[in-house]
């Protein structure tokens, strides 16, 4: 999804290593804070662009002048290095353009990663003062890039300003200043098609270098050259050599175009090589562009519709959150462990030590537990995690003697159909309806698109089912304290349900982070992964995992104490994050509960 | 020649359908025949008669322009008729329709009136989708429908002035908003030195714009 692309580091290369290993000065600094292993300082910014990460970048801390001349600068080599074969042989759309006109589609993807990224930095403003001002930047850039003579560029943004998802924000629109509204009717005027793109044609024949010219002229006039005078073996025809010479010609006149008044700045110029664009996603993007458009500003008639779906979401995402903790309560009354007396103490007391459940949504740290599919397009079929839920909280109210939540879930689970099991640890003690699981320490870095204010590396035990993921926090009892051991069983009722028993054992162990038992037996938190963006990353030591949801603009970091371990999770994330549903058999599988 | 209304259109479809030669041979009748092929502004229209009113097509080639997809998309909105194309000798092309016509239906306003052209009936030894194939898929999508060689121009002019007047008798009924240039139709305002009693009356030939 391009639109929220910048979210994610693009898979970074080792460039940028090397490059931090030159420069030790203040530049450094914010390429280590765009690099992999950003270690998240929060840095005010006092220094000009110094504060630089990806992950947050703040479009409208950027002038756009300077966002008109990076884009300049890394336009013009490309556009330089189209030769005039690839021009004559028509080959840029066909299947073989990678081969036979390869320059013409790098060119043409600078000209809709620019697009994209457009329309993303928009889309992602959901506040509308914000998005205002966004969109006042966006023109501002085009106009810096028209003045440039980046005719490319320029009809790029104006273009993603016309898209079926921008064009329709008229409240956005409305907001606008006169002054711009007169600065992008002007360029709307310039860059319309009337006429066979008569004002285009007049200035492209009329200006002066440097020009990046818009290449979607020509290629169209070289394919009427071509239909006209169709080349079938054997010699050109003078009027097919003469019509496409003359095309040729007027490109590689602006191919001599030179920028050498425009000063690079690295950082940014970084930025917007991070935005990810890629070609075979473009469908996919569009579509959620336009979601998310009917989101941030739902149609007056058609799409009520729309925002009654996602009030509903809601509705059922602070369901699901009383229902947490209602089993975080409840949970303890059916295990018969000193532990877990303890526990219920605790919650019982209503004091600190459960406060992050019972204040709901927000308070799991940086976890927003189970509300994460809130914002899920109800269309994309990832809403099948919240639906068991659902369905098991339903099933669990009609049945007054299951009214444990927790149990709703794992009933849920269950009703999946499972893998097969597959526990690193050999750890008997889990119920484990899981595929994959093991403790290993996250950070947050992204939410919501904004990088939390306290991030650290927390401790949790990961669970993979299908294609969610289930964190369990750490027990909150002190650890290095020999407990009483609560071994679990599972055994199946005459319900065919399962359930949890518990035997007693008096065993007196230190609990260190790999067991299973250091971590809460409940998750406090599940994730749907589908289409989310895994990125192993294993340089200096390190054994990370980089998780981006590129939609909602989440994205984590997973650490793991060697690199074999690393590298099953890396597998197996990959799995979930592909992991294709069968929602038909899903429900199925609920009524067979009943 | 005068004319009464612009009517904007697009022509889409896969690539190789011929969607440039279908238009070139509607606008530029000297299509068979070499000549030096300066594409000026006038380049893609032509002023038609229907229903007694002439009417300029300006009409919006993509082609070449696949890559550039952002564009396309946003040609829909401002355009009153599509014409979309493909192969009769390519399966894959008529297989492509259902795409191309969510897409449509999603990006264009909704009055867009849309004309089905399976191209290059000139090749019916090579056909691969059957005429009542194309009939049945227009039936169910609420298209015109017509089959249509751009190499020998069989139906071509049919094609595009079915679809203006589909448009006119929208016009008639009050359907299009013309007040809003986003449907694609634009009212020509009369030259000021033009006499406006002959404007109307006047007995428009079919001439190539060009």
């Amino acid at each position: 999804m391009l639109n929220t692309s910048n979210v994610a580091h693009s898979i970074l290369t080792e460039e940028n290593d090397n490059y931090n290993s030159n420069n030790n000065n203040n530049n450094s600094l914010l390429l280590n804070d765009l690099s992999f292993h950003n270690d998240d300082i929060i840095i005010n910014g006092s220094l000009h662009y110094a504060v630089y990460d990806t992950t947050l970048f703040d479009v409208l801390k950027v002038d756009p002048e300077d966002f008109a001349s990076q884009i300049t600068l890394m336009d013009l080599p490309v556009f330089k290095s189209i030769t005039p074969d690839e021009l004559i042989s028509c080959n840029w759309s066909s299947k073989s353009k990678l081969e036979k006109a390869f320059h013409i589609v790098q060119f043409t993807r600078r000209f809709n990663q620019v697009n994209f990224w457009t329309q993303g930095e928009l889309l992602r403003a959901d506040i509308l003062k914000n998005r205002i001002e966004i969109l006042s930047h966006f023109i501002r850039v085009a106009k810096k890039l028209f003045d440039f003579n980046n005719i490319n560029a320029c009809m790029a943004v104006v273009m993603a300003l016309q898209s079926a998802p921008i064009y329709r924000l008229q409240k956005t629109w409305m907001g606008l200043s006169k002054r711009d509204r007169t600065t992008f009717s002007n360029l709307k005027e310039f860059v319309s098609s009337n006429e066979n793109w008569k004002r285009l044609r007049h200035h492209l024949t009329n200006t002066k270098l440097p020009c990046i010219p818009y290449l979607g002229i020509y290629l169209t006039d070289i394919i009427r050259i071509d239909t006209l005078h169709p080349h079938r073996g054997g010699l050109e025809t003078n009027q097919r050599k003469n019509a496409l010479n003359n095309i040729c010609r007027i490109i590689s006149e602006f191919q001599q175009s030179t920028y050498e008044f425009l000063k690079p700045i690295e950082c940014v110029q970084n930025y917007l090589a991070s935005v990810r664009y890629m070609e075979e996603l473009q469908t996919f993007v569009e579509d959620q562009n336009f979601k998310q458009s009917l989101i941030i500003e739902p149609d007056d008639q058609n799409d009520s519709c729309s925002e009654k779906l996602q009030k509903n979401l809601e509705k059922s995402a602070s369901f699901k959150i009383v229902h947490v903790d209602t089993s975080s309560i409840s949970l303890h009354r059916r295990t018969l462990s000193d532990f877990n007396n303890s526990n219920y103490h605790s919650s019982s007391n209503k004091s600190a030590t459960l406060p992050c459940r019972t204040s709901a949504n927000k308070s799991l740290l940086d976890d927003s537990v189970l509300g994460d599919p809130v914002t899920e397009e109800p269309s994309s079929g990832n809403e099948s995690c919240e639906e068991v839920i659902l369905k098991a909280k339903e099933y669990i109210k009609t049945n007054n003697k299951h009214h444990h939540i927790i149990q709703g879930i794992s009933l849920s689970l269950s009703s999946l159909s499972m893998k097969e099991p597959l526990d690193p640890y050999n750890d008997s003690l889990i119920p484990s309806n899981y595929n994959f699981q093991g403790s290993l320490e996250r950070k947050c870095l992204l939410k919501n698109y904004k990088k939390p204010n306290i991030t650290k590396w927390k401790k949790y035990w990961v669970a993979i089912c299908e294609h969610l993921i289930f964190f369990h926090k750490q027990k909150s009892f002190l650890i290095t304290l020999p407990i009483r051991l609560n071994r679990q069983t599972l055994i199946k009722n005459s319900d065919d349900l399962s359930i949890i028993q518990s035997t007693l054992s008096n065993i007196n162990i230190t609990l260190t982070e790999t067991d299973r038992l250091y971590y809460r037996q409940n998750p406090s938190k599940c994730q749907s992964i589908t289409d989310w963006l895994i990125v192993l990353s294993q340089r200096k030591n390190r054994n990370e995992i980089q998780l981006s949801d590129l939609t909602k603009g989440s994205m984590y970091k997973f650490k793991f104490e060697n690199e074999a371990i690393a590298n099953i999770w890396f597998q197996r994330l990959k799995e979930a994050s592909t992991f294709k549903q069968k929602n038909s058999q899903l429900s199925e599988n609920l009524i067979a509960l009943d | 020649m005068d004319y009464a209304y612009v009517f904007k259109y697009i022509i889409i479809g896969d690539i190789n359908v011929g969607k440039s030669c279908l238009l070139l041979q509607f606008t530029d009748k000297r299509f068979q025949s070499a000549h030096d092929c300066t594409i000026g502004v006038e380049f893609g229209s032509r002023i038609v008669n229907v229903a007694e009113k002439g009417v300029k097509l300006q009409i919006w080639d993509t082609a070449g322009q696949e890559q550039f997809r952002s564009i396309i998309r946003s040609y829909y909105r401002g355009a009153a008729g599509a014409l979309l194309v493909y192969d009769i000798t390519k399966r894959t092309t008529f297989d492509h329709l259902t795409m191309w016509i969510n897409d449509l239906r999603n990006y264009s306003t909704s009055n867009m009136v849309i004309v089905l052209i399976g191209n290059k009936c000139d090749l019916s030894d090579r056909r691969e989708v059957q005429k009542e194939e194309g009939e049945a898929f227009a039936r169910d999508h609420g298209l015109i429908f017509i089959e249509t060689s751009a190499k020998t121009a069989v139906n071509v002019e049919d094609a595009f002035i079915k679809t203006a007047r589909e448009i006119c008798n929208k016009i008639d009924d009050g359907v299009f908003d013309l007040t809003n240039e986003m449907c694609g139709i634009k009212i020509h305002h009369k030259l000021p030195n033009e006499n406006p009693n002959t404007r109307r009356n006047s007995n428009p030939n079919q001439t190539s714009g060009c």
